[in-house]
């Protein structure tokens, strides 16, 4: 009896004790999420880490995965001596291609980054009011930049608003006007919630900030052919005494004034950018990997000094290898002289040229198009008719913009022009490669999701 | 329990032993070498009363008539003999060769005979472990038991052994392994090296530890034997115990052996005569000509350049040395043992890479003169060093060229070949250094209240550290790369301490015998990691020098992990004559891996026996000496997840991932507050014979596990922001078996022995249940009523004949082959296994001969090779590729880019067609040890001498034309030979 008392004892001592036991504390290098949410330093350090995750990515990364490669090469400007850009050069891409998936997979992670900033902004009554309206402005930014490229590479999408796995995992996929909309109220929330200025970097431009949502937003109603919103929203930007057109030399610079948002350097040590690392020779005696299609070469004018400047013939071996040559540093050992731009203000005077063209109001348009080509050198445009301006600011962006965020392919798909141009020169071309396909994995894991025509 | 046990029999035997006891004097020999035993135990049954025989076998004890003498020696089969009124008594002790009663097995929290188990628990023994040339525990399993399936990774020293009891119960691969348990102290299963590269793909914590200083091996596989561990015990426990002190005299002992190993087998592949066609008819089948890259092909390498890469990259040869000594002794209360050994081993790789370890271990025992108190105390460090390098060659072979360029130019320096390829040789100026540190001690102390009552309490530290540096100097980079250095270190510690207090109550009333136990658990790990980064070095002399590194090119970054495990556990075994058993065991688990509300899980068993043999009806069978039927039903758990997967929060990047070179968080994990215990049930039923006086023994096991509420990592869409997160999956995986054991003493005379033992297990896995598996992302993986290892292909057609390409079945119907055509089930894997041994022993020799069979089938060998057309060596059967139309061949054709025919390639290797009969049967191991006769060793006054020769995978026979068929990877052929000396 005695016995069966101490066991007693002992079971009820042991019972107890088990629960308080088994308290552990977080980890220490973690924080639980509505702990980072009581701090205006400690949510500004979650605002970061969605920068980190998007500069990061393996779409905005500027490698080989990235929308850079991957969207001049699935156009006419670059091809690559490696096999590995065979499926883009080809316009033949398979749903299990890496690249895809991790694209994806990428930019609904900086997604799920922003909906949580915002859930936890939400949720937060200790962040002062200024900071609040900083990172909500910031995370509508950088939701809505991630939702255009999602739009415009894979046409419908799921729209993900929160960081429920229960509803996301098993999201279908929303009509394009319901995203459109949805970055429209971002980037107009943005604009209003967001400074003038890049105080909030200490004056580099590596933030989002009130133009910087603008610029996008002029973006956005060019490609949804709202031409009058376009025009407006690019003049905000082109008049803001911030912003000035720079020599060529000086485009990729570090916090040079035509750059409205620029990348911090992340993970690229000891690189400068890593657009850098994609285009140039790593040394004097191998060739670079990705080059300048033939068609572009000759696409350049005469006397365009943008072929002087942001194009290089590196010869090896007797062979003259052509590549992009924009971002100059490839390592920079301790010091940053150049970024990774990603909105600049050459593009505003394009959008404003071809929306003020699209609303006949061509000499405005020539005037805006003609700044550009002054820049590199180019007398003023020959183009007279509507449809003749057009095709000039199309043949503008291509000499512009190649290497850059893969605007060629957007420019061709957006104007109707990738089967009459990649028709001709691709000869697997089809009319649905002008979206991407769905990625495997996401048909596998979400029982909703739908695969694009011709995959 | 035990020393209850002796205190009980100790009690009843005292009032008699008192009266009329006797000198009783005698000679122990050894029945085979005919030759006096020195040092045997003699022991008054029921008492730790006793003595020692002396160098010529002698012994003198007192007893009284009617004693029972236990006569046991390490080696031998232990004799009983009762006494009369004689005083002289000449034992002979027979080598150990099989043995069922007396065998006593650790089954953890108590200890008790094999004969009256109601459990499943396998055993090997020292004596087993001693004659394998093995450097890792695990190994030392290979083959030996049912129902325990290990595989090696490869021959590198360190490497990894996969363990599977009874199969795969979680849907997670990772989650299968069983709990260890050292000496009472839970021991990781993984490894703490963070930085590891190539060489260890899998190290193991496991080979820091002496498999000289091992006891015995335990693995605990019914729900009788692992319900006491409770959420633990799903996947079976593996305890291993080491050696304690055992006789009072002195004894010390010394082991020196040295072997040499080198990969078994070759594969079959091109010559650069063969491998240039291949390339060129590539090129020409895709109307390329050789781009600058086809550094093979256009003119930048030599092009009838060849080289054996095998003979280059794993064609040497690996050397090992083992240097062990011991002390043991004490006197009849307390013993010690104090042990130390030193290991070193080479590796067949070029280069200067080296393992070693070394260990020293100290075990100490007491028991108070009234025999009330015992401690026992032990204490085990292990260090071990290993510069094994940055890559596995193994895994390079299948991507070089026959005519590659040569490793180094003629002064010496690394050949880049302008950076056209990866040159293998660098690997060797990239220096890796890993030092693990492992400190194991335990102390129980028990403590009898009463006769019947005891309290004792077992209190385990285990600390585990580890230290790594990689260094990667600018001369072993490739000239395409950034000319700057980069230094890599790392250091962690997981520690973990367990307490776990008891009481245990033993009652006999008349032919019963009652013993009950409770005890808690209270557990805690703690892991902590920091490494360093250092990168754009721009000297090799500062290499080792962080301060060396521009700041912003420091990377920082540490991890910090806690777990805590509670639980309160029982048993109560009731033993009816020793003929009606049964076995209750119970414990309440709490784990901090769950969440608030779910964190406690129950878990219990029911285990029975009957041994028939001893009913009246049965004792007249003269051929039936022994006979048991026992069955067991309980169920267990598993919380082998990640800690902290139920916590929403953000964690910081490291340096350079920094925006604006602040403080960057990001979200830690996609958070799951609601998991739980996976839970495991187990039944099993078993019948156990002897036969003819246990000359022939038989044992057959039927066993069906299912284990269900699956703690899955559950595969999410991108959309979710994550890949994956912790989530209980109402599924229920099947493993049914049989397992038979026939162990069988075929000669034994006095001067010869042959005994066999001969297992075979075959086991089933099924996916029993899987709500809604048509629409999970699982359904490209499992199907319902097939084994988890089921693997979803494309069905293939084999070559067309007139385009050249694989074909494939439409199954889906849709007219082209897509994804959704690769969605037929094969089953792959294990079938069955088994081993057989044969031991011998005449006069001074003995021998073992050990074969292990395995019936499975894998991945084609060729999946490891690139598409045959492009770079990189492909094995001599391509070359039957399709060439024309009309060929009617096995390969198609070859191609040299991405494309229509590389997809068919990628297809085909995921296809039912490129599924390889991967069955073995391997002579895994051969020993065979002499011993030195007495009257030669006397005279130098060595109380034993013996020399052996052992050798493990000697030969295998296999249709699979890959390096191994067991883990693909090339294994090692061993030969050792080696001198034990006693003095």
């Amino acid at each position: 009896m005695k016995t069966q008392l101490f066991v007693c004892f002992i079971f009820l001592i042991g019972l107890s004790a088990c629960e308080d036991f088994l308290k552990i504390d977080p980890p220490k290098h973690e924080l639980s999420t509505p702990t980072v949410f009581t701090s205006d330093a400690i949510a500004e350090a979650a605002m970061r880490g969605v920068y980190s995750e998007l500069t990061t990515s393996f779409f905005a990364n500027g490698l080989g995965s990235s929308i850079t490669a991957l969207g001049d090469h699935m156009a006419d400007q670059l091809y690559s001596t490696s096999a590995l850009y065979d499926p883009y050069s080809d316009n033949m891409i398979l749903p299990d291609h890496q690249f895809i998936g991790q694209n994806w997979s990428g930019l609904y992670e900086i997604i799920y980054q922003a909906n949580s900033v915002l859930e936890g902004l939400a949720a937060s009554t200790l962040i002062s009011a200024a900071k609040m309206e900083q990172l909500e402005g910031e995370a509508r930014f950088i939701r809505a930049f991630c939702y255009f490229y999602l739009v415009n590479l894979w046409g419908d999408v799921p729209l993900v608003l929160t960081t429920d796995y229960r509803v996301n995992s098993s999201i279908a996929r929303a009509s394009l006007d319901l995203i459109y909309d949805q970055i429209e109220t971002d980037l107009v929330r943005a604009r209003q919630l967001l400074g003038d200025d890049y105080s909030i970097s200490g004056g580099g431009r590596t933030r989002a900030n009130r133009s910087v949502a603008t610029a996008l937003l002029a973006r956005m109603y060019l490609y949804r052919e709202q031409w009058a919103m376009a025009e407006a929203e690019a003049t905000k930007v082109i008049e803001h005494a911030a912003y000035t057109l720079v020599s060529l030399d000086q485009v990729f610079l570090k916090n040079n004034t035509e750059a409205i948002w620029q990348f911090y350097p992340t993970q690229n040590l000891p690189f400068n950018t890593r657009e850098a690392i994609l285009f140039l020779p790593p040394n004097a005696s191998l060739p670079p990997s990705v080059l300048l299609t033939p068609e572009l070469k000759k696409s350049f004018e005469v006397g365009d000094a943008r072929m002087v400047k942001w194009v290089f013939d590196a010869v090896r071996s007797g062979t003259t290898y052509t590549h992009v040559n924009k971002y100059k540093v490839y390592i920079g050992g301790t010091t940053y002289t150049e970024y990774s731009v990603v909105l600049r203000l050459a593009e505003q005077y394009l959008i404003r040229a071809e929306a003020r063209a699209h609303q006949e109001k061509l000499t405005e348009a020539t005037s805006d198009l003609n700044i550009i080509r002054a820049r590199a050198g180019l007398a003023a445009t020959l183009a007279t008719t509507r449809s003749e301006i057009l095709d000039a600011i199309i043949q503008e962006r291509r000499v512009e913009f190649f290497g850059e965020w893969g605007h060629r392919w957007f420019d061709l798909v957006r104007t109707d022009r990738a089967s009459s141009v990649l028709g001709t020169l691709k000869p697997d071309w089809q009319e649905e490669d002008s979206v991407w396909p769905v990625p495997l994995r996401e048909l596998q894991a979400n029982p909703n999701m739908t695969q694009n025509p011709g995959y | 329990m035990n020393k209850i046990l002796c205190c009980l029999a100790a009690l009843c035997f005292c009032a008699a032993a008192q009266a009329q006891t006797q000198t009783i004097t005698g000679t122990v020999t050894d029945g085979a070498m005919q030759q006096p035993l020195p040092g045997v135990s003699i022991i008054i049954k029921g008492t730790t009363q006793g003595t020692t025989s002396d160098a010529e076998g002698h012994f003198a004890l007192q007893a009284a008539p009617g004693t029972t003498l236990k006569f046991s020696f390490i080696g031998y089969r232990s004799h009983t003999e009762i006494t009369s009124t004689a005083t002289l008594y000449n034992i002979v002790l027979l080598p150990e060769a099989t043995e069922l009663e007396g065998v006593t097995v650790n089954a953890g929290y108590w200890q008790v005979s094999e004969k009256e188990n109601t459990g499943n628990i396998s055993r090997v023994s020292a004596a087993d472990i001693a004659r394998q040339p093995v450097y890792n525990p695990v190994a030392a399993l290979q083959g030996r038991m049912p129902g325990v399936y290990v595989t090696e990774d490869s021959g590198i020293p360190g490497s990894g052994f996969d363990i599977s009891i009874r199969g795969q119960n979680s849907l997670r691969p990772e989650a299968n392994d069983p709990l260890y348990i050292v000496d009472g102290v839970p021991f990781t299963s993984t490894s703490l090296l963070q930085i590891s590269p190539g060489a260890l793909r899998k190290p193991s914590p496991l080979s820091i530890l002496n498999p000289a200083d091992i006891e015995s091996i335990e693995v605990l596989k019914d729900a009788d034997a692992t319900a006491i561990y409770g959420s633990r015990g799903a996947n079976g426990v593996v305890l291993i115990s080491t050696k304690k002190g055992k006789s009072e005299r002195t004894n010390v002992d010394f082991t020196i052996n040295r072997g040499i190993g080198e990969v078994a087998n070759r594969m079959n592949l091109l010559s650069t005569e063969q491998y240039v066609t291949m390339r060129r008819e590539a090129l020409a089948n895709d109307n390329r000509t050789p781009s600058a890259t086809d550094y093979d092909v256009n003119g930048v390498w030599v092009e009838d350049r060849y080289t054996d890469w095998q003979d280059e990259l794993f064609g040497g040869t690996a050397k090992f040395t083992t240097a062990q000594a011991s002390l043991s002794g004490g006197s009849a209360h307390t013993r010690f043992l104090l042990s130390g050994n030193y290991n070193h081993q080479t590796t067949v790789f070029p280069g200067d890479m080296n393992y070693d370890k070394g260990s020293a271990y100290l075990n100490i025992s007491h028991t108070s003169p009234n025999e009330k108190l015992s401690v026992n105390l032990s204490a085990n460090y292990g260090a071990e060093r290993n510069n094994l390098g940055g890559v596995n060659y193994f895994d390079m072979i299948y991507t070089l060229a026959p005519n590659a360029p040569a490793m180094y130019n003629e002064d010496g320096k690394l050949n880049w070949a302008g950076g056209s390829w990866d040159n293998p040789a660098a690997h060797l100026e990239r220096k890796y250094q890993a030092n693990t540190y492992n400190l194991i001690t335990q102390a129980s102390i028990g403590y009898m209240l009463a006769k019947n009552l005891e309290v004792k309490t077992s209190i385990g530290y285990n600390t585990l550290d580890a230290r790594e540096k990689v260094l990667n100097p600018i001369r072993s980079l490739r000239p395409t790369v950034a000319q700057v250095g980069s230094a890599n270190f790392s250091r962690s510690n997981g520690s973990t301490w367990i307490a776990e207090p008891q009481i245990s109550y033993k009652a006999i009333g008349g032919k019963g015998t009652l013993t009950a136990m409770v005890g808690a658990t209270f557990q805690e790990n703690q892991n902590e990691e920091l490494r360093v980064l250092a990168q754009g070095i721009e000297n090799d002399a500062l290499l080792e020098n962080i301060t060396a590194a521009p700041q912003n090119n420091v990377t920082a970054a540490n991890d910090f992990s806690q777990y805590r495990y509670a639980a309160l556990f029982g048993r109560i075994n009731y033993n009816w004559n020793e003929k009606y058993l049964i076995n209750l065991t119970a414990r309440r688990d709490g784990s901090s891996r769950f969440g608030p509300g779910k964190q406690f899980g129950n878990f219990g068993a029911v285990g029975a026996a009957w041994i028939f043999s001893q009913e009246n009806f049965l004792k007249d069978l003269r051929w039936l000496s022994f006979g048991k039927l026992r069955a067991s039903y309980g169920t267990t758990g598993s919380d082998q997840i990640g800690n902290y997967g139920y916590l929403d929060s953000y964690t910081g990047v490291t340096g350079s991932s920094q925006y604006e070179g602040g403080a960057t968080l990001v979200p830690a994990r996609l958070a799951n507050p609601d998991y739980a215990w996976e839970s495991n049930t187990k039944w099993e039923a078993a019948l156990e014979t002897g036969l003819w006086k246990d000359r022939v023994q038989v044992s057959v096991n039927h066993y069906r596990n299912q284990s269900s509420n699956q703690l899955v990592g559950l595969s999410l869409p991108g959309t979710t922001g994550f890949t994956t997160i912790q989530y209980n999956l109402n599924a229920t995986v099947q493993n049914t078996g049989w397992e038979f054991d026939i162990r069988t003493v075929n000669i034994s005379t006095p001067q010869f022995t042959w005994a066999s033992a001969f297992n075979v297990s075959v086991p089933r896995n099924v996916l029993v249940s899987y709500p809604d598996l048509e629409t999970s992302p699982h359904r490209f993986i499992y199907r319902i009523d097939e084994p988890l290892n089921v693997s979803i292909r494309y069905e293939t057609t084999g070559v067309d004949a007139a385009a050249g390409l694989y074909q494939f079945v439409d199954l889906d119907g849709s007219g082209t082959i897509t994804t959704a055509d690769d969605s037929k089930a094969v089953r792959m894997g294990l079938l069955h296994h088994g081993g057989f041994q044969n031991t011998f022993s005449y006069k001074g020799w003995q021998a073992e001969i050990f074969f292990q069979y395995v019936k499975k089938t894998s991945n084609s060998y060729r999946s490891r090779f690139t598409v045959p057309g492009q770079i990189g060596n492909q094995p001599v059967e391509v070359m039957n590729r399709w060439q024309q139309a009309g060929d009617e061949t096995t390969i198609q054709k070859f191609t040299s880019r991405s494309g229509a025919p590389a997809t068919a390639h990628t297809r085909w290797m995921d296809s039912d067609g490129a599924i390889d009969d991967a069955s073995f049967i391997r002579l895994k191991n051969v020993s065979l040890s002499w011993q030195f006769p007495v009257g030669w060793i006397t005279p130098i006054r060595l109380q034993s001498a013996r020399v052996f020769v052992q050798g493990r995978n000697l030969i295998t026979f296999t249709k699979f034309k890959g390096l191994d068929p067991e883990g693909h990877l090339g294994l090692l052929r061993m030969y050792t030979v080696g001198i034990q000396v006693g003095l």
